[in-house]
């Protein structure tokens, strides 16, 4: 079952399309993490999902239910997360976790409390004297105490310290605990934090899902390679598809990045092209290839993808 | 219903010093009407503390009330939350309901209750200003879930304002918001069902905001609404109590003076300069006009006969028939402070003071108005006159009497009069009187309203020692200081008593002073129809008269 489903999803603002004929399907229990640069669409996006904002065209389905039908009674298994979110300033923690718990049947006071432990949250200050990063952690705890179905993270790292970043994941690892599934949708431009967990990524760009792959397959087919050679190189044309970002620092030697890159062949592939040069191919982590993905989409006019 | 309840505690945590607020402001803004608002300041700070000032602080608490919660945007924080839209609004109105509408109720109930008020009546004044406050509060509520901050909500309401005095300025505003002429008897229910139907049109477009968060349409939805509302005020008006007493019921005790006689009163024709109704375009236009007019006679002493209304009709030999413009209670004449002297003389029991020339005069009587143009075209055209006069009665009725001293009041049946302050001017006594009555545009008193009488020709006062047998009558015209209507409606009053008689009719020898007051009572008297009757005046070969100095018209003849 999916927890989440897009079916040529489009919202624009004005003229400004921010979400583009999208389509996507987050099984259930899956860890998604949806990147992509600043004004990619990726708010959007999440907000289309949850009916806060309603869309052009298209339609999305989250937990089974269309999102713009979405009854106050869905809420009870989702949560929601997000930089900028309008909170009830004058509560302190303690009052917004007694005013949330009545409204949730699943809710889970001894989890509450471990979080709050473990996120050093005061409980008598009002939120709105709390830090920014308290502020988010506040949140989180008062959506995560609930065990919901499916939690939604919009940015939910940005301007945090390491250290509040790191209590934010491990409150997020403390969320499993029943056998139901759980699924998780994070966006961020700040990847680092999400790649131990991620099963799936998304990388949206332009209002576009440009790539929509599990994390392990796309650290697969993306390499540095670098071929030195004994004399010097000359760059095959047509380029070989999958390669992006090809340079030259020295005639006799071409870096490149292969998006398409065959573990089971290895460098082999291409080596051929380069026989009796040296080539050292080397994997790349998911901050890496969204660097890739995302000056690949802004050199080709927002229409390439990789 | 648990949400509601959770949302509402939270409210009144949250709140409490706003909700504090609130209450105590409902509490003064009625209290402070019925005591003393009027001894605060001038005019002007009564009209901002009396109307503008709890308009803009009922505006501003409920707006932030409704706001405390934000319900607009993608960021609002309880959109994610298991929280009907349906159950944040319904806590919402209770809270803007217990802060605002409960205490106001509690105090209006008070009031009427304090002042004996009539059960239909005291129903109406709870409805009406329950239901005045709660319809600003669900506009307020409209305004603040439809905007993000007080700030929007100010320039929305600015706006709209704005957009209405743009309107205004196109159109002529009573035209637009009240569809319905001042001088249609019953307006008042109208004007209630206008509040009840904005009241429902308000309830059903903030449940739309609500529930579906689609401000556009709900804007559409208002903008369709403002009609509509109007529509079903003037079609379908509410009255609580739709009958008004009978005539019988007011007083019973005294007979219709069928016996008056009318005449054609010389001058019978006047010309003049004035404005007549255009019925084909439902405009005023200026107009030279050829009036008949008319002298009532025989009116027995203490008697005062007026006009409920005049239609005259001109029918010539081959059934042509001219109808003139009918005329109304508008132009009724008043009656002389003699007349007035007399009918209260008459209801104490005591001898009327003896006319002087001048208020023995009587006032003419205008029996129809036609346009120059019209006279002219119909010259040497010879018909029948027919005038029907709908008349009735007034007598001054005795109300309510007390000591005439300061602070001496006086109530029942939902009315009441104080004494503030009486003081010596020029060797007369003055006192200042405060007239209170609850009162509601919910109830229905009939064809009487609106009364275009003012307060002089309403009410009479006296000043009578009964140990020494002198009296005194107030000065025929008060200064009367309105105030803006509400359920208690609220009259100072400052009335001179010039002169004194003795029982009998002569003047008195000394000057009435404070020893004088000390065994006086205040005797305050109302005037009251008694009785109608009907009159007609019929003329045969009638010729509408012409006159070769009648003046060159300057407008269009409205008959066009």
């Amino acid at each position: 079952m999916n927890a989440i489903e897009c079916e040529n999803l489009s919202r624009s603002f004005g003229r400004v399309p921010a979400v583009q004929e999208l389509n996507l399907e987050i099984p259930a229990g899956t860890f998604f993490a949806l990147l992509g640069p600043n004004g990619a669409g990726k708010s959007t996006l999440l907000k289309l999902l949850l009916n806060l904002l309603r869309p052009t065209s298209g339609k999305s389905r989250v937990l089974g239910r269309e999102s713009t039908s979405l009854k106050a009674a869905d809420f009870r298994g989702i949560g929601y997360v997000a930089d900028g979110q309008d909170l009830p300033e004058w509560m302190t923690v303690t009052q917004l976790l007694g005013f949330c718990r009545p409204l949730y049947p699943t809710w889970d006071q001894g989890l509450a409390v471990r979080l709050q432990g473990l996120f050093d949250l005061p409980g008598d200050r009002p939120i709105g004297k709390l830090s920014r990063g308290m502020r988010m952690k506040a949140a989180l705890l008062s959506n995560l105490s609930y065990r919901p179905e499916l939690m939604v993270l919009d940015e939910p790292f940005g301007g945090l310290d390491p250290l509040v970043r790191d209590d934010f994941i491990q409150g997020l690892l403390e969320l499993p605990g029943d056998d139901r599934p759980r699924t998780f949708v994070v966006s961020s431009h700040d990847i680092d934090e999400v790649e131990r967990l991620a099963d799936d990524v998304g990388f949206l760009a332009g209002g576009r899902l440009l790539v929509h792959e599990p994390a392990d397959a796309l650290r697969g087919r993306f390499r540095t390679v670098e071929i030195v050679g004994n004399q010097a190189l000359t760059v095959p044309s047509p380029i070989p598809p999958g390669w992006a970002e090809i340079k030259q620092p020295a005639p006799n030697v071409l870096q490149l990045v292969c998006t398409s890159f065959d573990a089971s062949l290895g460098a082999s592939e291409i080596q051929a092209r380069f026989p009796g040069s040296g080539v050292a191919v080397q994997a790349m982590t998911l901050g890496e290839i969204f660097l890739v993905l995302a000056r690949a989409h802004r050199g080709s006019d927002g229409k390439g993808a990789l | 219903m648990s949400t509601v309840l959770l949302i509402l505690r939270k409210d009144l945590r949250h709140l409490w010093v706003l909700a504090s607020l609130g209450v105590l402001f409902s509490l003064f803004a009625t209290l402070g009407w019925y005591w003393d608002l009027s001894r605060i300041s001038t005019s002007g700070f009564i009209f901002f503390a009396g109307q503008v000032a709890p308009i803009v602080v009922l505006f501003v608490l409920s707006v932030a009330i409704v706001q405390s919660d934000p319900t607009v945007g993608d960021k609002a924080f309880w959109r994610t939350r298991p929280i009907s839209p349906g159950a944040l609004l319904v806590a919402k109105l209770l809270v803007l309901c217990l802060v605002f509408a409960l205490p106001s109720l509690l105090v209006n109930l008070f009031l009427a209750v304090s002042m004996d008020t009539p059960f239909p009546v005291l129903l109406g004044m709870v409805i009406e200003s329950t239901g005045m406050i709660l319809i600003e509060c669900l506009v307020s509520a409209l305004v603040g879930a439809v905007t993000r901050s007080l700030m929007q909500a100010a320039a929305a309401v600015l706006a709209s304002a704005l957009l209405l005095m743009a309107v205004a300025v196109l159109n002529p505003l009573p035209q637009l918001f009240v569809p319905w002429r001042m001088d249609i008897p019953g307006h008042a229910p109208r004007m209630a069902a206008m509040g009840v139907y904005s009241g429902i049109a308000a309830l059903i477009l903030l449940a739309h905001q609500f529930l579906t968060r689609r401000w556009v349409r709900t804007l559409v939805l208002l903008v369709a609404f403002v009609p509509a509302v109007l529509f079903a005020s003037v079609h379908w008006p509410v009255s609580i109590r739709s009958t008004s007493p009978t005539e019988a019921e007011t007083s019973a005790k005294l007979e219709t003076s069928v016996g008056v006689q009318m005449m054609l009163m010389p001058p019978a024709v006047t010309w003049s300069t004035s404005y007549v109704n255009n019925p084909a375009t439902g405009k005023t236009v200026k107009a030279h006009t050829v009036a008949m007019n008319a002298a009532m006679r025989s009116i027995p002493e203490g008697r005062i006969i007026q006009i409920d209304s005049i239609t005259s009709a001109l029918r010539f030999p081959g059934g042509e028939e001219l109808q003139f413009q009918p005329i109304g209670r508008a132009f009724w004449p008043y009656w002389s402070s003699l007349t007035q002297a007399t009918a209260i003389s008459r209801e104490l029991g005591l001898a009327p003071p003896a006319p002087s020339k001048e208020q023995a005069k009587q006032p003419r009587l205008r029996l129809f108005t036609v346009p120059n143009e019209k006279a002219v075209a119909l010259a040497g055209k010879r018909g029948t006159l027919t005038v029907t006069l709908k008349l009735y009665e007034l007598a001054f009725h005795q109300v309510a009497s007390l000591p005439a001293r300061p602070g001496a009041h006086w109530t029942r049946d939902g009315e009441m009069w104080r004494v503030a302050k009486i003081f010596f001017e020029k060797g007369a006594p003055s006192a200042v009187l405060e007239h209170l009555r609850a009162t509601s545009i919910l109830i229905n008193e009939g064809p009487a309203r609106p009364d275009y009488r003012p307060d002089g020709y309403r009410f009479g006062l006296a000043l009578h020692n009964k140990k020494r047998g002198e009296f005194a009558l107030s000065t025929f015209r008060w200064f009367s200081m309105d105030l803006p209507q509400w359920t208690i409606d609220r009259n100072d009053r400052i009335v001179t008593f010039s002169e004194a008689w003795k029982v009998g009719g002569s003047p008195v020898d000394d000057p009435i002073d404070e020893s004088w007051l000390a065994d006086a009572e205040l005797v305050i008297l109302s005037a009251v129809p008694v009785g109608s009757f009907e009159k007609q005046l019929v003329l045969e070969n009638f010729e509408i008269p012409q006159s070769e100095e009648m003046p060159e018209s300057e407008a269009a003849p409205y008959w066009q």
